[in-house]
């Protein structure tokens, strides 16, 4: 069954078009990574998916349900989660309170939340020495680690994570990804766009590669990962 | 309809006016929205350039309007003296308000100028015996009012003519950087409070000038014309018209002119007017109508594109003024045993670093270690509790961001802070021009020197976008970048002032591996030709590796390791609190 299914879907930004023709499909408890250089359109789509962005043409349903063009928080309220690229915390409200309003479109119970927040707390120990503090104050990689805990909040049905490595060091960064494989045995499913392009091709079980707003390759990951010309294009010499 | 044709209408149309009618009520008219244009003009300068609301203008435009009357008729002096005197009061006190209110701004700001401007208003009621009190000045000698439309005409002409010269000259870039990024325009060796305080002056001058033609108009002057609810018509007007476009006022001045006029019937109702106007710009014409044809216009252009050769061929090392100094004995920089604190959380303890000419020092560290506020204390955004930076033999610590980057240290930020509202050419012409933005006096009249300065700049911004890889996009937003290329153009616009030490936070951060190759080879290459000395934190390993000379570790605000890329990466503190095992 699909999760997510992406089709001829065309976005414009103030005038240029970002996105043209796209389609995509990630079935249910999958994980498919989404490639492409800077300015590629990857940070649009997902944003479009979210209901940040409106479509200009083309058709997203989540399940069965077409979401394409309804407002963010109503497709947050089915469970489609997005964790933005460049964080959007809430600067002057505490690490708690940024967490606690991750799981708002919920409407789950107090108890399963305080279960969630210290689960998520687990995976980021340095956020749970900050809990009362202001995110604001927090440095640059402990806002992207909220970011992502946050997004871990709304209990996602499917999750979108642009870059969540942003920032972080190594050893933070495989931390990131072994969440992201624990999420998919949780029955997650998972759309990442991630600047770490072997290690996400790495984890992902499909790829889609994204050149200038249109999809040139798709397949399933371990191949997109060997084709000459993504790695050429992407991912250099280091395969990093 | 493209800019050209608009000012063309305009012009024929307040040429062709009095030819058109001789009734002196549409004339009179005509003149009111000239004078609206006039300080509006001056006040774009100050709102629509560097993003600072005034609700006091009404104030500089009564002292302009009572020391034109005062020299007028005490005096007995001519019009034009009396229009200089009007135009040296408002500035004068333009300025000396600026210094004081300036130290806040936004919100802070506008409630510091209504009160300014109520001051004013109390004093012209007060002051009898200056300003004859409620009844205000008459008597005073008047134009006619088919000459008052000619002058007024001319002078708002020669208002917008001057704003659009600022505009596109290194003082109006300057002015958009301060609004567009405080932090970042004085990581440039940009003052933000002193290049608001020219703003706010040149805003000040203006409304003085027309509050001077008012006075010539109408005769007599009294406190009801210079109210709160004047200096809201002003901002209004601004707003409706388009903030920061260069044809905004003259639009709003007409709109907020004629459409009270022609509702006279309802004058008892004219504050819900201008509650609805204010309305109606927020929700269907955020940047007002100038902003709304404009934006219609743009959508069919496509961006500009540069030819990549055309500037490929300019090294950008040679394109400099000179190159920058040679290593001087000992270390650039020094960082002696410096803490920083805030709120009782110790954020930094007793660092001490060294960074040689032309080395790259990398510091790691987990997240939150304290590597940004280190960057931070280098370039005077925080002060040190303790302890003392060094820079070439120099002390620096405790010197405002700008003086410190004013002695050639340059830095990008964690999160890009690139000048949202200019292009990505005018992003970097910010950095080579840095501090010298030229005479005042020459970006207003627009002199050919200052063209001749703007080509070269423009010319040294371009070997700078050709380095990064950015010369395509030069004519488009800045704001249009995706955040891989925002960081990009930082790095650029920081390499443009020609530093001696350039202070990188997470340049990698966001870039595809192949990306990440050509930052490599970039910086590599800017090291083999002299370039600045780099302080780089990074969390890319394969990045830090290849490219430092030297590693310092940090960790919860301490240096727990030092040396060779080699020894730290082999260091068992360094692999526990930030490597981790490798899996």
């Amino acid at each position: 069954m699909s999760a997510l299914t992406v089709s001829g879907l065309s976005v414009a930004c103030g005038g240029a078009t970002v996105l043209h023709d796209v389609s995509l499909e990630v079935r249910a408890g999958e994980i498919v990574s989404v490639v492409g250089g800077n300015g590629a359109g990857k940070t649009t789509l997902l944003k479009t998916v979210a209901g940040v962005l409106r479509p200009a043409a083309g058709r997203i349903a989540v399940g069965d349900e077409a979401i394409g063009g309804r407002p963010s928080w109503e497709v947050a309220r089915r469970g489609v989660v997005l964790v933005p690229e460049g964080r959007g915390i809430f600067g002057d409200q505490s690490v708690r309170d940024n967490l606690l309003l991750g799981a708002v479109a919920r409407r789950a119970a107090r108890e399963v939340v305080a279960r969630d927040l210290d689960r998520a707390l687990d995976h980021f120990p340095a956020l749970r020495e900050r809990l009362d503090r202001p995110a604001g104050g927090l440095s640059g990689g402990q806002q992207q680690m909220l970011a992502v805990a946050r997004g871990l909040m709304g209990a996602p049905r499917f999750l979108m994570l642009d870059e969540p490595s942003l920032g972080l060091a190594p050893i933070l960064v495989r931390e990131i990804f072994a969440v992201i494989a624990r999420l998919r045995t949780d029955g997650v499913t998972i759309l990442l766009v991630e600047q770490m392009a072997g290690q996400a091709l790495g984890l992902a079980d499909r790829a889609y590669v994204l050149e200038r707003g249109r999809v040139t390759l798709s397949g399933p990951a371990a191949e997109i990962r060997e084709n000459p010309a993504v790695v050429q294009a992407y991912l250099g010499s280091g395969r990093r | 309809m493209t800019p050209r044709v608009g000012w063309a209408l305009a012009a024929a149309a307040a040429l062709a006016l009095p030819a058109l009618t001789a009734n002196t009520y549409y004339l009179y008219l005509a003149c009111s929205i000239g004078l609206l244009t006039i300080v509006t003009a001056g006040l774009n300068v100050l709102a629509g350039f560097t993003g600072q609301i005034s609700l006091g203008h009404a104030g500089f435009y009564a002292l302009g309007a009572y020391a034109a009357g005062l020299a007028a008729t005490r005096l007995a002096a001519p019009r034009w003296a009396a229009a200089i005197a009007a135009v040296l009061v408002a500035a004068v006190l333009g300025a000396a308000v600026a210094s004081a209110a300036l130290r806040v701004s936004g919100p802070y700001l506008a409630m510091v100028t209504i009160a300014f401007g109520i001051i004013v208003e109390h004093v012209l009621v007060e002051w009898v015996s200056v300003t004859g009190g409620p009844g205000g000045i008459f008597n005073i000698p008047k134009l006619s009012v088919g000459g008052s439309y000619w002058l007024i005409a001319a002078v708002a002409a020669v208002a917008l003519w001057l704003t659009a010269n600022l505009r596109g000259s290194a003082w109006g870039r300057a002015m958009l950087a301060v609004k567009s990024s405080e932090v970042a325009a004085e990581s440039l060796g940009l003052s933000a409070y002193f290049i608001r305080i020219t703003a706010f002056t040149i805003s000040a001058a203006l409304a003085g000038l027309a509050g001077a033609l008012f006075t010539f108009l109408n005769g007599y002057i009294s406190p009801d014309s210079f109210t709160l609810q004047t200096s809201i018509v002003f901002l209004l007007a601004l707003l409706f018209g388009g903030l920061g476009s260069l044809a905004g006022p003259l639009v709003g001045a007409t709109a907020l002119t004629v459409l009270p006029e022609l509702l006279t019937g309802l004058a008892d109702y004219r504050l819900i007017l201008y509650g609805s106007l204010l309305l109606i710009s927020i929700y269907w014409l955020p940047a007002g109508v100038v902003g709304a044809i404009a934006g219609r216009g743009r959508a069919r252009t496509a961006p500009a594109d540069i030819a990549a050769d055309s500037v490929a061929a300019v090294e950008p090392a040679a394109a400099g003024a000179g190159a920058p100094p040679a290593s001087e004995p000992g270390a650039l920089l020094g960082i002696e045993r410096i803490g920083v604190s805030f709120g009782g959380v110790v954020a930094l303890t007793e660092v001490t670093l060294s960074v040689p000419s032309r080395h790259i020092v990398a510091v790691i560290g987990p997240n939150g270690a304290g590597k940004t506020t280190l960057l931070n204390l280098i370039t005077g955004y925080y002060r040190p509790d303790s302890g003392e930076i060094r820079l070439g033999g120099e002390a620096i610590t405790g010197l405002p961001p700008y003086a410190i980057a004013r002695r050639g240290v340059a830095r990008t930020f964690q999160t890009a802070q690139p000048f949202d509202d200019l292009t990505v050419v005018d992003n970097v012409m910010v950095g080579v021009a840095g501090p010298r933005l030229g005479g005042l006096a020459g970006a207003l009249l627009g002199l050919p020197g200052r063209r001749r300065r703007e080509r070269e700049l423009r010319r040294r911004a371009q070997a700078w976008l050709a380095m990064l890889g950015l010369a395509a996009r030069a004519e488009e937003p800045a704001a249009s970048l995706p955040a891989g290329l925002r960081r990009s153009l930082e790095i650029a616009r920081a390499l443009a002032t020609q530093p001696r030490l350039l202070l990188l936070d997470e340049p990698a951060a966001g870039l595809a591996p192949i990306e990440i190759e050509t930052l490599d080879r970039r910086l590599t290459a800017l090291r083999e030709q002299a370039g600045p000395a780099i302080v780089l934190v990074e969390h890319h390993m394969e990045l830090v590796m290849a490219i430092s000379d030297r590693i310092a570790v940090l960790d919860y605000g301490r240096v727990i390791a030092s040396g060779s890329p080699a020894a730290v990466r082999e260091n068992p503190a360094v692999i526990e609190a930030y490597l981790g095992v490798p899996a």
